[in-house]
């Protein structure tokens, strides 16, 4: 009888501990894992990778005086049912723009700028800090372009059991000045799976 | 008897090859269902010209790669490849940048894409350089998961 609840005890043991799926890093740089229902990292690295391509390509940030452009980040609706942080998208884009030399970023407006940056010009009025390293008034330069945009999330039900989910990740970038848009773009991400599996 | 059909069948397709093409502009690629019957499309000899597709294991062939500057100073890159199977032939490529001293351009757009292609048809692959200092390129591919 002893031996008996042993073997069930050890064979219970082996279930419990020796099935559990290991735990592995991600290999993203050659990531051959097959494709979820959400939207992962790969799918943000692809639509900011086309995006990013799509503006550079059409000359669109090419300035007659070799100059460089001030974008200023406006909102990105995230419109899908999950919960997206949308800077895994702009984060990569501002990067690549500033990178590439034809433009670079306001920190002092938009949804996502600086408060700090804002609070420490407040400091020019304080006695504490020495006035020649407090940011004169009338410094900051104001944005020439905005890029503003939104992820869609749309589900169509197929036959047998399955779901067809389209991502939509569409920019627009603006001048200030006229209002126009400059540039425009739309990155479609697709997937289809079994409806069983929810992508939020 | 047999013997006579087996060699016709064989004589076929030494004579005019698989799938083979009817003379039309190279730029204009007809799939099946569409152009008119060859010996590669026709409902008799069609399995046949799969099965030899894929025995000798016909894929992509890369034709033609350039590059040019664009308005912006940016390196476009383009790369023309031919699907020489009958099937969809899904994969993905990745596009390094290269600058004047031969490094790696770091990039987010060094990033693995998605592509495809349909049977016996053109496709083309479209990029352009983070910067304007890329002066080349490096493409890898890797079949589609």
């Amino acid at each position: 009888m002893k031996t008996k609840i042993f073997i069930i005890i050890l064979f219970a043991g082996l279930f419990i501990t020796g099935c559990g799926e290991e735990t592995t890093n991600i290999d993203i740089i050659n990531d051959s894992a097959g494709a979820v229902m959400s939207l992962d990292y790969r799918d943000f690295d692809q639509a900011a990778s086309q995006m990013i391509q799509s503006l550079l390509g059409s000359g669109r940030l090419k300035k007659s005086d070799n100059g460089r452009y001030v974008i200023a980040t406006g909102r990105i609706k995230n419109d899908t049912m999950q919960r997206i942080d949308t800077d895994q998208l702009m984060v990569k884009i501002e990067r690549e723009l500033t990178n590439s030399g034809q433009a670079v970023f306001t920190a002092a407006v938009g949804p996502g700028s600086d408060q700090t940056l804002l609070e420490t010009r407040e400091l020019r009025e304080s006695d504490e800090f020495d006035s020649d390293t407090t940011a004169a008034k009338r410094t900051l330069i104001a944005p020439e372009l905005t890029i503003a945009g939104k992820i869609i999330q749309r589900n169509v039900p197929m036959a047998k059991n399955k779901q067809q989910v389209e991502y939509y990740f569409q920019l627009e970038l603006s001048e200030v000045k006229t209002g126009l848009s400059f540039w425009q773009d739309e990155v479609l991400v697709g997937k289809r799976g079994s409806n069983q599996s929810v992508p939020w | 008897m047999k013997k006579l059909s087996t060699m016709l069948i064989v004589t076929m397709f030494l004579l005019f090859g698989c799938g083979k093409e009817q003379k039309q502009d190279s730029r204009v690629k007809i799939q099946e269902g569409v152009a008119s019957d060859t010996l590669g499309s026709n409902i008799i000899t069609k399995p046949l010209a799969h099965i030899y597709s894929a025995i000798t294991g016909e894929r992509i062939e890369f034709t033609n790669a350039a590059t040019r500057r664009n308005s912006a100073d940016i390196l476009e890159l383009q790369v023309e490849f031919y699907n020489r199977s009958y099937n969809t032939e899904r994969f993905q490529y990745r596009i390094e940048w290269v600058d004047a001293n031969g490094f790696t351009i770091n990039s987010k757009t060094n990033v693995w894409l998605n592509t495809s292609v349909a049977g016996k048809s053109n496709g083309v692959i479209t990029a352009f350089a983070p910067n304007a200092s890329a002066v080349d390129f490096k493409m890898n591919t890797r079949d589609q998961e």
